[in-house]
Protein backbone atom coordinates (compact mmCIF):
# COMPACT_ATOMS: atom_id res chain seq x y z
CA UNK A 1 0.00 0.00 0.00
CA UNK A 2 1.39 3.17 -1.10
CA UNK A 3 -1.37 5.46 0.29
CA UNK A 4 1.25 7.63 2.53
CA UNK A 5 3.78 7.87 -0.07
CA UNK A 6 1.14 10.91 -1.31
CA UNK A 7 2.33 12.59 2.05
CA UNK A 8 5.49 12.95 0.82
CA UNK A 9 4.00 15.52 -2.23
CA UNK A 10 2.07 17.05 0.70
CA UNK A 11 3.38 20.43 2.44
CA UNK A 12 1.73 22.60 5.54
CA UNK A 13 -1.31 24.57 4.61
CA UNK A 14 -2.02 22.75 0.92
CA UNK A 15 -5.19 20.96 0.85
CA UNK A 16 -4.38 18.02 -1.28
CA UNK A 17 -1.53 15.18 -0.84
CA UNK A 18 -1.65 13.84 -4.64
CA UNK A 19 -5.03 12.97 -5.48
CA UNK A 20 -6.02 12.52 -1.52
CA UNK A 21 -7.51 15.45 0.52
CA UNK A 22 -5.96 16.64 3.69
CA UNK A 23 -7.67 18.21 6.55
CA UNK A 24 -6.43 19.77 10.06
CA UNK A 25 -7.93 17.64 12.86
CA UNK A 26 -9.59 19.88 15.27
CA UNK A 27 -6.84 22.71 15.07
CA UNK A 28 -4.51 20.33 17.01
CA UNK A 29 -1.26 20.41 14.97
CA UNK A 30 -2.23 17.30 13.71
CA UNK A 31 -3.81 16.35 10.30
CA UNK A 32 -5.39 13.93 8.31
CA UNK A 33 -5.35 12.53 4.73
CA UNK A 34 -8.89 11.11 3.45
CA UNK A 35 -8.96 8.22 1.48
CA UNK A 36 -12.31 8.31 0.31
CA UNK A 37 -12.56 4.86 -1.28
CA UNK A 38 -9.54 3.51 -2.18
CA UNK A 39 -8.92 -0.39 -2.70
CA UNK A 40 -9.20 -2.26 0.13
CA UNK A 41 -10.56 0.17 2.08
CA UNK A 42 -14.45 1.27 0.21
CA UNK A 43 -15.62 3.06 3.12
CA UNK A 44 -12.71 5.17 2.99
CA UNK A 45 -10.68 5.81 5.91
CA UNK A 46 -8.17 8.42 7.22
CA UNK A 47 -4.43 8.63 7.87
CA UNK A 48 -3.78 10.80 11.24
CA UNK A 49 -0.47 12.71 10.78
CA UNK A 50 1.43 15.38 12.47
CA UNK A 51 4.07 17.80 10.31
CA UNK A 52 7.79 18.54 12.00
CA UNK A 53 8.41 21.51 10.62
CA UNK A 54 4.87 23.22 13.00
CA UNK A 55 6.67 21.53 15.71
CA UNK A 56 10.35 23.10 17.00
CA UNK A 57 11.77 19.83 15.73
CA UNK A 58 13.26 18.86 12.44
CA UNK A 59 11.19 18.64 9.81
CA UNK A 60 9.37 15.22 8.27
CA UNK A 61 5.37 13.95 8.19
CA UNK A 62 5.10 11.29 11.02
CA UNK A 63 2.07 9.04 10.41
CA UNK A 64 0.62 8.31 13.92
CA UNK A 65 -2.96 6.56 13.33
CA UNK A 66 -5.63 5.58 11.40
CA UNK A 67 -9.56 5.46 11.39
CA UNK A 68 -12.43 4.31 9.23
CA UNK A 69 -14.06 7.07 7.47
CA UNK A 70 -17.54 5.85 9.45
CA UNK A 71 -15.75 6.03 12.69
CA UNK A 72 -16.48 9.02 14.70
CA UNK A 73 -13.86 11.05 16.19
CA UNK A 74 -13.91 10.54 20.00
CA UNK A 75 -12.10 12.93 22.22
CA UNK A 76 -9.94 9.52 23.51
CA UNK A 77 -8.58 10.07 19.67
CA UNK A 78 -7.62 13.01 20.11
CA UNK A 79 -6.20 12.34 23.46
CA UNK A 80 -4.23 9.06 21.90
CA UNK A 81 -3.38 11.05 18.62
CA UNK A 82 -2.24 14.30 21.06
CA UNK A 83 -0.06 11.83 23.21
CA UNK A 84 1.39 9.73 19.87
CA UNK A 85 2.58 13.12 18.60
CA UNK A 86 4.12 14.26 21.55
CA UNK A 87 5.63 11.49 21.70
CA UNK A 88 7.22 11.46 18.05
CA UNK A 89 8.62 14.81 18.98
CA UNK A 90 10.12 14.38 22.44
CA UNK B 1 0.87 -7.41 28.73
CA UNK B 2 -1.82 -6.06 30.85
CA UNK B 3 -2.52 -3.31 32.72
CA UNK B 4 -1.17 -3.84 35.56
CA UNK B 5 2.17 -4.10 34.00
CA UNK B 6 2.38 -1.09 32.63
CA UNK B 7 0.95 0.13 35.83
CA UNK B 8 3.75 -1.23 37.58
CA UNK B 9 6.82 0.07 34.88
CA UNK B 10 5.62 3.55 34.70
CA UNK B 11 7.10 4.90 38.00
CA UNK B 12 10.67 3.45 36.94
CA UNK B 13 9.99 4.51 32.78
CA UNK B 14 13.40 6.79 32.08
CA UNK B 15 11.85 7.51 28.61
CA UNK B 16 13.51 10.64 27.88
CA UNK B 17 12.95 11.64 31.51
CA UNK B 18 10.50 13.99 30.72
CA UNK B 19 7.79 14.50 32.90
CA UNK B 20 5.66 15.42 30.60
CA UNK B 21 6.02 11.81 28.58
CA UNK B 22 5.17 10.03 32.32
CA UNK B 23 2.06 12.39 32.50
CA UNK B 24 1.18 11.56 28.54
CA UNK B 25 1.38 8.29 29.83
CA UNK B 26 -0.84 8.42 32.55
CA UNK B 27 -3.30 10.27 30.65
CA UNK B 28 -3.75 7.02 28.14
CA UNK B 29 -3.61 4.38 31.49
CA UNK B 30 -7.21 6.74 32.20
CA UNK B 31 -8.36 6.46 29.26
CA UNK B 32 -7.94 2.55 29.24
CA UNK B 33 -9.21 2.64 32.65
CA UNK B 34 -12.18 4.60 31.87
CA UNK B 35 -15.58 2.58 31.33
CA UNK B 36 -16.32 5.82 28.77
CA UNK B 37 -13.65 4.65 26.20
CA UNK B 38 -14.48 2.66 23.52
CA UNK B 39 -13.27 -0.79 22.05
CA UNK B 40 -11.17 1.00 19.82
CA UNK B 41 -9.79 3.67 21.40
CA UNK B 42 -8.68 1.72 24.29
CA UNK B 43 -6.91 -0.38 21.82
CA UNK B 44 -5.04 2.76 20.33
CA UNK B 45 -3.88 4.00 24.18
CA UNK B 46 -2.85 0.34 24.95
CA UNK B 47 -0.49 0.30 21.85
CA UNK B 48 0.72 4.16 22.52
CA UNK B 49 1.57 2.95 26.08
CA UNK B 50 3.53 0.07 24.56
CA UNK B 51 5.21 2.15 21.69
CA UNK B 52 6.01 4.56 24.59
CA UNK B 53 7.89 1.68 26.67
CA UNK B 54 9.80 0.92 23.89
CA UNK B 55 8.20 -2.30 23.37
CA UNK B 56 8.08 -2.33 19.70
CA UNK B 57 11.37 -2.79 17.99
CA UNK B 58 12.09 0.81 17.50
CA UNK B 59 11.01 3.94 16.86
CA UNK B 60 10.98 3.23 12.97
CA UNK B 61 7.85 1.48 13.71
CA UNK B 62 6.14 4.12 16.43
CA UNK B 63 3.42 4.77 13.37
CA UNK B 64 1.10 2.70 11.65
CA UNK B 65 2.73 1.70 8.89
CA UNK B 66 0.45 0.79 6.42
CA UNK B 67 2.93 -1.52 4.01
CA UNK B 68 3.10 -3.54 6.62
CA UNK B 69 -0.44 -3.84 7.90
CA UNK B 70 -1.40 -5.03 4.38
CA UNK B 71 1.49 -7.48 4.31
CA UNK B 72 0.74 -8.95 7.73
CA UNK B 73 -2.66 -9.97 6.90
CA UNK B 74 -1.88 -10.89 3.58
CA UNK B 75 0.13 -13.71 5.19
CA UNK B 76 -2.67 -14.74 7.31
CA UNK B 77 -4.68 -14.93 4.37
CA UNK B 78 -4.07 -16.48 0.70
CA UNK B 79 -6.85 -15.07 -0.63
CA UNK B 80 -5.61 -11.33 0.39
CA UNK B 81 -2.18 -12.69 -0.79
CA UNK B 82 -3.64 -13.12 -3.91
CA UNK B 83 -5.77 -10.06 -3.83
CA UNK B 84 -2.53 -7.62 -3.17
CA UNK B 85 -0.47 -9.25 -5.88
CA UNK B 86 -3.67 -8.78 -8.30
CA UNK B 87 -3.24 -5.35 -7.10
CA UNK B 88 0.53 -4.43 -7.98
CA UNK B 89 -0.19 -5.75 -11.44
CA UNK B 90 -3.38 -4.09 -11.62
CA UNK B 91 -1.70 -1.17 -11.03
CA UNK B 92 1.17 -1.32 -13.57
CA UNK B 93 -1.42 -2.63 -15.90
CA UNK B 94 -2.92 0.94 -15.00
CA UNK B 95 0.02 3.10 -15.64
CA UNK B 96 0.99 1.57 -18.88
CA UNK B 97 -2.96 2.17 -20.17
CA UNK B 98 -2.54 5.45 -19.22
CA UNK B 99 0.51 6.73 -20.80
CA UNK B 100 -0.83 5.01 -23.71
CA UNK B 101 -4.05 6.58 -23.91
CA UNK B 102 -2.15 10.27 -22.98
CA UNK B 103 -0.53 9.84 -25.88
CA UNK B 104 -2.71 8.38 -28.37
CA UNK B 105 -4.73 11.56 -27.24
CA UNK B 106 -1.87 14.34 -27.38
CA UNK B 107 -2.84 14.99 -23.92
CA UNK B 108 -0.76 16.53 -21.53
CA UNK B 109 -0.42 15.81 -17.60
CA UNK B 110 -1.67 19.42 -16.82
CA UNK B 111 -4.51 19.03 -19.10
CA UNK B 112 -5.12 15.37 -18.02
CA UNK B 113 -4.90 16.84 -14.20
CA UNK B 114 -6.81 19.98 -15.02
CA UNK B 115 -9.81 17.32 -16.54
CA UNK B 116 -9.56 14.98 -13.66
CA UNK B 117 -9.40 17.76 -10.64
CA UNK B 118 -5.63 16.98 -9.53
CA UNK B 119 -2.41 18.46 -9.56
CA UNK B 120 -0.23 17.60 -12.14
CA UNK B 121 2.20 16.01 -9.90
CA UNK B 122 -0.51 13.47 -9.33
CA UNK B 123 -0.56 12.45 -12.72
CA UNK B 124 2.99 12.33 -12.86
CA UNK B 125 3.19 10.24 -9.90
CA UNK B 126 0.75 7.73 -11.42
CA UNK B 127 2.50 7.08 -14.56
CA UNK B 128 5.85 6.03 -12.56
CA UNK B 129 3.84 4.11 -10.45
CA UNK B 130 4.62 6.22 -7.17
CA UNK B 131 0.87 7.16 -6.90
CA UNK B 132 -1.89 4.51 -6.36
CA UNK B 133 -4.69 6.14 -7.28
CA UNK B 134 -7.75 6.75 -5.51
CA UNK B 135 -10.70 4.61 -6.97
CA UNK B 136 -12.70 7.93 -7.54
CA UNK B 137 -9.51 9.08 -9.52
CA UNK B 138 -9.76 5.93 -11.76
CA UNK B 139 -12.87 7.14 -12.58
CA UNK B 140 -12.72 11.08 -13.25
CA UNK B 141 -9.54 9.71 -15.40
CA UNK B 142 -11.63 7.32 -16.94
CA UNK B 143 -14.41 10.16 -17.58
CA UNK B 144 -11.83 12.33 -18.91
CA UNK B 145 -10.27 9.79 -21.38
CA UNK B 146 -13.52 9.22 -22.79
CA UNK B 147 -12.81 5.09 -21.73
CA UNK B 148 -14.64 2.90 -19.85
CA UNK B 149 -12.97 2.99 -15.69
CA UNK B 150 -12.39 -0.97 -16.44
CA UNK B 151 -9.87 0.27 -19.79
CA UNK B 152 -7.45 1.57 -17.01
CA UNK B 153 -8.20 -0.40 -14.35
CA UNK B 154 -9.54 -3.94 -15.22
CA UNK B 155 -9.91 -5.58 -11.84
CA UNK B 156 -11.70 -2.74 -9.95
CA UNK B 157 -13.48 -5.87 -8.45
CA UNK B 158 -9.92 -6.25 -6.10
CA UNK B 159 -11.75 -3.81 -3.75
CA UNK B 160 -14.18 -6.46 -2.46
CA UNK B 161 -11.71 -9.01 -1.89
CA UNK B 162 -9.94 -5.62 -0.03
CA UNK B 163 -12.03 -4.88 1.65
CA UNK B 164 -12.07 -6.80 4.63
CA UNK B 165 -8.59 -6.08 5.18
CA UNK B 166 -9.58 -3.56 7.44
CA UNK B 167 -12.29 -5.37 9.24
CA UNK B 168 -9.66 -8.42 9.53
CA UNK B 169 -6.99 -6.04 11.04
CA UNK B 170 -9.42 -4.73 13.54
CA UNK B 171 -9.85 -8.13 15.20
CA UNK B 172 -7.04 -10.05 14.15
CA UNK B 173 -9.51 -12.60 12.90
CA UNK B 174 -10.87 -13.66 9.89
CA UNK B 175 -13.84 -14.51 10.67
CA UNK B 176 -16.37 -16.83 8.73
CA UNK B 177 -18.45 -14.63 7.08
CA UNK B 178 -14.87 -12.20 6.05
CA UNK B 179 -14.04 -15.63 4.84
CA UNK B 180 -17.07 -16.27 3.01
CA UNK B 181 -16.53 -12.51 1.03
CA UNK B 182 -13.65 -13.51 -0.13
CA UNK B 183 -14.31 -16.61 -1.80
CA UNK B 184 -17.54 -15.77 -3.38
CA UNK B 185 -15.47 -12.76 -4.71
CA UNK B 186 -12.67 -15.18 -5.77
CA UNK B 187 -14.91 -17.06 -7.36
CA UNK B 188 -16.42 -14.83 -9.53
CA UNK B 189 -13.86 -13.51 -11.98
CA UNK B 190 -13.63 -10.15 -13.01
CA UNK B 191 -15.60 -8.65 -16.55
CA UNK B 192 -12.83 -8.32 -18.51
CA UNK B 193 -14.20 -4.92 -20.99
CA UNK B 194 -12.84 -4.67 -24.29
CA UNK B 195 -11.53 -1.74 -24.64
CA UNK B 196 -13.04 0.67 -27.24
CA UNK B 197 -11.34 2.03 -30.25
CA UNK B 198 -11.20 5.91 -30.08
CA UNK B 199 -10.45 8.40 -32.70
CA UNK B 200 -7.30 10.03 -31.63
CA UNK B 201 -7.79 13.87 -30.45
CA UNK B 202 -6.89 16.06 -33.33
CA UNK B 203 -3.78 18.59 -32.28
Amino acid sequence: MRLAAKLGHWTLHETHALDARVVELSDQLIFEMLVDDTFGFTCGMRLAFCEGVALPVGGGIWLIGMRRENETVTEAMIEVLRARREMVFS
Amino acid sequence: MNQDTYRDQLPNVRLQESEQFRRTLLTMLELIESEETSYADRKRAVSTIRDALSLHESKENFGIRLSQLELGVATRSRAVDYAASELESQEEKFAEKLKELMKARAITQTELASRVGCSQPAISQMLKRQCRPQRVTILNLAAALDVEPKTLWPNLNVTDILDTVAAVQEDGEMGAAESDAMRRTLDNPPVKAPARRLPSRKK
